[in-house]
């Protein structure tokens, strides 16, 4: 569907008339983003149809997060469906991975500030890359690493502890 | 050199510095993003980090224990095994060995050695083999050499132990008849049962019971051999019990 809709977005662009909503950040800024675009949050879907005017308020969201989803929704919603077969697909996927790539070099509090609003504003693709990415996180680490990237107490007696190294050793190993 | 290696050993890491560093605040995951979140990170990890996760802390632990996240882990652990793959390319090596499941349960295959004559049940991850008990709770030493017998693979959540399960049926003499024992893998003395019913199939593992095709409580008449299968049989590793379904009509 956002596909289809983008298409048309990109046809029409030259003549300067898409659609445009406006959405309100928590924080009172506003951006005007193309439908095509807000149309990838769900939330916002929902929104548009059931009308109203002055701008989408978006209470749970800040406007530095807002700009990031958006920088988001503004790409992924650009990007034309060509041929599958075709070269400038390729091409048009790998420009995509670098960019998802490229967005989620932020510090843990901001990815988890991402991960909220993408949850929110119920953006698939943007919750899959954002939680994708703070598991890749967590893979590369032991534990202690992990502890001290999410501040985690160790509250385990050394005896359960002890017990979970071997169950897990059971099972997983 | 005694005294070096002394000064090797006074140097321990010192226990307090954890205690010492306040967590950084904005950073307690729970604190930041809801439940259901957290699940759909942890579901990308693989089993071995999501283990790893669990000995962190309680809340952590806690929200790695949920039901559905750990069905994911140990079904995306089976996954990561490729476990077909990993138990023909282990019984290519031990060409003696021949595959008895060809499921995985919780990582876990049951192999038997053809000319030894014993069942193991074995990691192919890991290699790891551990051979059943060689039946002497059943009525001959000789066990599989029955008319049949067959054998089945379970997983009891409660416990967190695998069972194996081995049924069989002596059409001959020697008053053997039908039985089953179960065996807690590396775990206690197997208790041993008496199951009415005749079984052909390796035991399939799933939804927490051991599955197998059945034919009629009572034994075959020689001449209709292979009996036809009519009720499925199944096994629950959990409380070691037997139940026994019709199949649908017009399913074999």
């Amino acid at each position: 569907m956002a596909a289809a809709d983008s298409c048309d977005g990109i046809s029409t662009s030259g003549g300067g008339w898409e659609k445009t909503v406006t959405l309100v950040s928590s924080d009172d800024a506003r951006f005007e983003v193309r439908e095509a675009a807000a149309s990838l949050s769900q939330t916002v879907r929902r929104m548009i149809r059931a009308g109203g005017d002055g701008g989408i308020p978006l209470p749970k969201v800040d406007a530095r997060t807002l700009s990031t989803v958006l920088e988001y929704c503004n790409k992924h919603a650009a990007v034309p469906a060509p041929a599958p077969e075709s070269s400038s697909a390729e091409a048009a996927a790998v420009d995509l991975e670098w960019f998802d790539k490229e967005l989620m070099h932020v510090d843990l509090a901001t990815l988890c500030s991402l991960i909220r609003a993408a949850d929110y504003l119920e953006v698939a693709g943007l919750l899959d890359l954002t939680c994708k990415t703070v598991a890749d996180m967590i893979k590369s680490k032991t534990a202690e690493e992990i502890r001290q990237m999410f501040g985690i107490q160790n509250d385990f007696t050394p005896e359960e502890e002890e017990q979970l190294s071997r169950e897990n050793a059971g099972v997983f190993e | 050199f005694g005294l070096h290696r002394g000064a090797h050993l006074r140097a321990p890491p010192s226990k307090k510095t954890r205690e010492e560093t306040p967590p950084p605040a904005c950073q307690q995951l729970q604190q930041l993003l809801p439940d259901e979140v957290i699940e759909d990170i942890f579901i990308r990890l693989p089993a071995r980090s999501a283990a790893r996760c669990r000995c962190l802390s309680r809340s952590w632990a806690a929200v790695l224990s949920s039901r559905a996240l750990s069905r994911h882990l140990a079904a995306a652990a089976n996954n990561r095994l490729s476990f077909p793959a990993a138990l023909s390319a282990w019984s290519r090596e031990h060409p003696d060995a021949e595959p008895l499941t060809r499921f995985s349960c919780r990582g876990l295959g049951l192999l038997r050695s053809v000319s030894a004559g014993v069942v193991y049940v074995c990691n192919p991850s890991t290699g790891q083999v551990a051979s059943l008990p060689d039946g002497t709770a059943t009525a001959t030493g000789d066990w599989i050499d029955h008319d049949y017998a067959c054998f089945g693979l379970g997983y009891d959540a409660r416990a967190g132990r695998h069972k194996a399960v081995h049924v069989y049926y002596h059409g001959g003499g020697g008053g053997g008849g039908a039985g089953c024992e179960v065996y807690d893998v590396g775990g206690a003395k197997p208790p041993c049962f008496v199951v009415a019913g005749v079984l052909d199939t390796a035991g399939v593992f799933a939804q927490g019971h051991v599955y197998w095709l059945a034919a009629a409580a009572k034994a075959p008449a020689y001449d209709e051999w292979p009996p036809r299968a009519d009720s499925v049989l199944s096994f629950s590793p959990g409380d070691e019990t037997f139940a026994s379904t019709a199949l649908p009509p017009r399913a074999c």
